[in-house]
This record gives C-alpha cells, structure tokens and sequence, in this order.
C-alpha cells in the first residue's frame, strides 16, 4: 500500500515537471520535458546506443564489483579473525580508506589506460571498502557462545570459520555489500566520465559536450533505475538464499 | 547398568584471571562425579560457578590443578563434554534439525545416519514438528530443547549445564526439569549443573555443592539420599525442605559477606 502511494508520488511529480514545461515557464533545453526525454530515450534505443552503454555499464560495474567483494570478504575475515594480521594490514588500509575512491581515477587511467581495466580497478576499489570494514567488523565480533558451541560439539577452527563465522557475519557482510554496490556505481560513473568510449557515464559527458540534456537525463535516469534494481535484487536475492536473515536483521534492529 | 564411564574428578583447581586487574575466581576445588551421577553447583552470583564449567568444558586453563575426565586430563574442548548454554547459543542461520545434526557433520558422521539420528532425538525432545524451522521463532523452553538435543546427537559422556533453564518461565521450567531427569533415567550421563536455584539444585542433583563468595571453594556438600525417578511430591517434603533451608542460609552469609567485603 505504501510503496502503490510512493510509485504514484513518482507519476505525480513526472506530471508536474511536464506541465511546467508546457507553459514554457523554463527553458526546455536547460529542463527538458519528461516527454523529450522520452523521445531521446526512443531514439538512442533504435540506433542501439542504449543497449550497448547499458551493457558496457553493467558489465564493468560486475567486474569491479566482483573483485570489490571477493578482496573486501576474504581480507575483512582474515583482519577480522587473525590478531596478527589484524595488526599487519588494518592500519594500512585504515590509511587508503578515507581518500575518496574518484581521486584515483586520473591515477588508475595512468595505471591501467582508458581501457577496461582502470574501470575495473575503480569499481573495485570504491567497493572494496565498505565490504571489508563490516566484514571485519562482523567477524571479530561473533558471539563467542557460538564458537564455544561450535568446538565442544567436535568442530576444528577450519569448520568454525567456514560454518559459525561466515554465517554469523552475514548480516554485517551484506550490510558493506549493499554500501559496495552503491558506491561502485559512483565509481563507475567518475571513472567512464574521464575516459571511455561507452557506458552510461560516458553518454552523460558526450551529451554534454553537444547540449543534449535530454540525453544527459535518459543516461541520468537509466543509472537511477539500474542502481535501484541492483540493490533491490542483492537484498530479496539474499533472503531468498538466507531465509532467517530477515529475523537476525528485524532482531539486530529491535536490540 | 552398564559400567558407567564419564567419572568427572576435579582436583585442586584453582583459577586466577589477571595480572590487573587480579581476581582469584576458584580456589582449590576438589570433588568427584562418578559416571552417570549428577553433581549440582549453586552459589552466590560471581562465585565461579560458570567458571568451573568452562574449564571442565576445556574452554578456560586453569591456573593450578586440574581436571579429570576418566582418567585422562582435559586439555580442550572436546566432543565428549557436552554444553549447554543458559542463552541456548542455537545457531540461527541452521534449522532446529540442522542444529542438532552440526556435531554428527562436523565429526563426519554419514549422511543417512546423522538424518535417523536427528528423527531420533528431535521426537525424544517432543519437537519433530518444529525440524524445519529456524531457531529463533521458538519459545525460549523450545530453544532449551533443542540445544539438549543438539548436545545429545554427539551422545557425550558428560552433559555440562550453565544455568539452563534459568531464563525460563516457572512451568517451562519444571517441564525442562523433568525431561532432563527422563533423559538422565534412560541414557545415565554424567551431569555437571550450575544453577543459582537452589531447589532446582536439590530436585535434580545426586549431590549439592555449595561454593563460597569469590574465590570459589566448596563450603558444603550435600548428599541428596531420595531414590530416582523423582517428581514434584519430593520438593515439598521435610527432607528437601530442611536441605533448601540450610543451603539457602550458607548461600545468603557467603552474598552478604561479599557486600561488606
């Protein structure tokens, strides 16, 4: 019911805009109306620009992201559960964690080029973060009554980590991961906006370079909606698979 | 009966946690449990009850002596010590039957047989019908359950109890009370139990050890005669009665001792 009124605030306000531009009260070059950018929408997916930014994007996005998680997972467990390595990488990472990830784009370009690696590297590297601080988090903080449970009953440390402390920080790991795909994305975009020859970002700087703000805004709004679907797939996906992370996370709220 | 394995002997043990700050939790503690036997420990809260049980669990080292468990010292956990938690510490991303199953997993117990073990132990505990679900939608006496069976599937020597059933409700209670005791009748484990209830204490142990204020050291031992299977009809005998009487009377002079110390 709620979520019916927040989609109808939605047509509400798309309404409005294109009646205020109608009136011609606002430059329709400046704030194009709802229905010219419908029509630019139209016309990039005939010539098929569309698609093939759409599919450039994402598939950057997954390759970064990809990487983001498995680094940020398995070093947030390894800082999270070793005192040794806690204390050999923590303050390291603790140092490059508060340089905003878009900083690096000039450096990753030089790095990896203006080819898809660089873009891989930033998405990564924005996503990396976020999953590695709740992993960490999430791990050196699991109740130690299930550890104690775990190895009376007969568990060796291998299996403890793979089955109590792996699930225990699950909550908190989906938590950074959910952080990670946002963030990825603000990635993605700096990064195809300093230099690439197609993806969503790219499209907003070329349209740009020739005053198309109706282009600007399908790119814009596409990025909305891919963000939105990419975060609402991972959090239904994952009560899916984990049907009782809907109760720890209610539970972790409640407390 | 068969000849009972799981004699539990505790000797001399002392535990100090520190350097700074020193505090000295057990003190010389000595007592034996033959197999099969239920030994109960009650005291004062923070007189080392839980203490001892983390380190007859092999969690905790002890600082001087040691701990016994037919013969043999015991250096960690281990699959043969059984413990359940008072916040039953059921694992909440496992369903009750995977929970019971993780000790049979972990130790490579083959599938078929770790599922008929689960059946088994899940009707024993009257919850085949909650298998399926997750832990944390059933009531805290179900949970207890569950963590009973949960220890029960390794099929330990020793059961080692924490104040089980201490966040339960009066009724739920005297059920958990008396399904312990069914159990105990028919599978004779060893059973060390630290409770603060002291009639929970004389209802269920063979034997009562009173421990001081920290540092914990026995200061009464208890020999609770009454003939098994026991129910309700005991606790309000004479003899129970005069045992509650004195037990509560040493544990209230150790509480206050530690107020004005």
């Amino acid at each position: 019911m709620i979520r019916a009124i927040g989609l109808l605030t939605i047509a509400a306000l798309i309404g409005l805009w294109e009646f205020v531009a109608t009136t011609g009260a606002v430059d329709e070059k400046l704030i194009p109306a709802p229905s010219l950018i419908l029509d630019a929408a139209v016309e990039m997916a005939a010539s098929g620009e569309l698609v093939w930014d759409l599919v450039a994007s994402m598939e950057r996005w997954t390759f970064g992201f990809a990487y983001g998680v498995v680094l940020g997972v398995s070093l947030g467990v390894a800082t999270g559960r070793s005192v040794v390595l806690r204390q050999l990488f923590e303050p390291t990472i603790q140092l490059l964690r508060p340089v905003p990830a878009i900083a690096f784009v000039p450096v990753a370009i030089i790095w990896f080029g203006i080819g898809e690696e660089s873009k891989h590297f930033l998405v990564a590297w924005g996503a990396f973060f976020p999953i590695w601080v709740n992993t960490h988090v999430g791990t050196a903080r699991v109740d130690p009554d299930y550890l104690w449970a775990a190895r009376s009953l007969g568990a060796t440390e291998w299996q403890i980590l793979r089955s109590v402390v792996l699930p225990a920080s699950l909550p908190f790991i989906f938590a950074g991961v959910r952080v990670g795909i946002a963030v990825g994305f603000i990635c993605l975009v700096a990064a195809e906006m300093a230099g690439a020859f197609n993806g969503l970002g790219y499209r907003i700087t070329a349209s740009h370079m020739v005053f198309r703000l109706d282009r600007m805004f399908v790119a814009l709004i596409l990025l909305g909606v891919i963000g939105t679907l990419t975060d609402r797939a991972f959090y239904w996906g994952s009560l899916r698979l984990f049907p009782w992370l809907e109760m720890e996370m209610k539970g972790s709220l409640q407390r | 009966m068969i000849a009972a394995k799981g004699a539990l002997s505790v000797s001399n043990l002392g535990v100090v946690f520190g350097p700074a700050p020193r505090v000295e939790a057990l003190a010389d503690l000595s007592f034996e449990i033959e197999g099969g036997g239920i030994v109960c420990v009650i005291g004062t809260s923070g007189c080392g009850k839980s203490t001892l049980l983390r380190v007859v669990a092999g969690f905790l080292k002890p600082t001087s002596g040691a701990v016994w468990l037919d013969g043999a010292p015991i250096r960690g956990p281990g699959a043969d010590r059984g413990i359940v938690f008072q916040h039953h510490a059921l694992f909440p991303w496992l369903t009750v039957e995977r929970n019971v199953e993780y000790g049979l997993k972990v130790r490579g117990v083959a599938k078929a047989e770790r599922q008929a073990r689960v059946d088994e132990l899940l009707s024993l505990v009257g919850l085949s019908t909650v298998a399926k679900r997750y832990p944390g939608v059933l009531s805290g006496g179900m949970q207890q359950q569950v963590g009973l069976a949960r220890v029960l599937a390794n099929d330990p020597a020793v059961l080692l109890m924490d104040e089980p059933f201490g966040a339960l409700d009066a009724e739920t209670r005297l059920n958990m009370q008396e399904l312990l005791l069914r159990m105990h009748e028919e599978q004779r484990k060893t059973v060390l139990f630290v409770t603060h209830d002291v009639e929970e204490a004389i209802l269920l142990g063979d034997v009562v050890l009173v421990l001081s204020a920290a540092p914990g050291r026995i200061i009464k031992r208890f020999s609770i005669e009454r003939e098994r299977p026991r129910d309700w009809e005991f606790a309000v005998s004479k003899e129970f009665l005069e045992i509650r009487k004195e037990a509560l009377g040493l544990i209230r002079t150790e509480g206050r001792r530690l107020l004005l110390a």
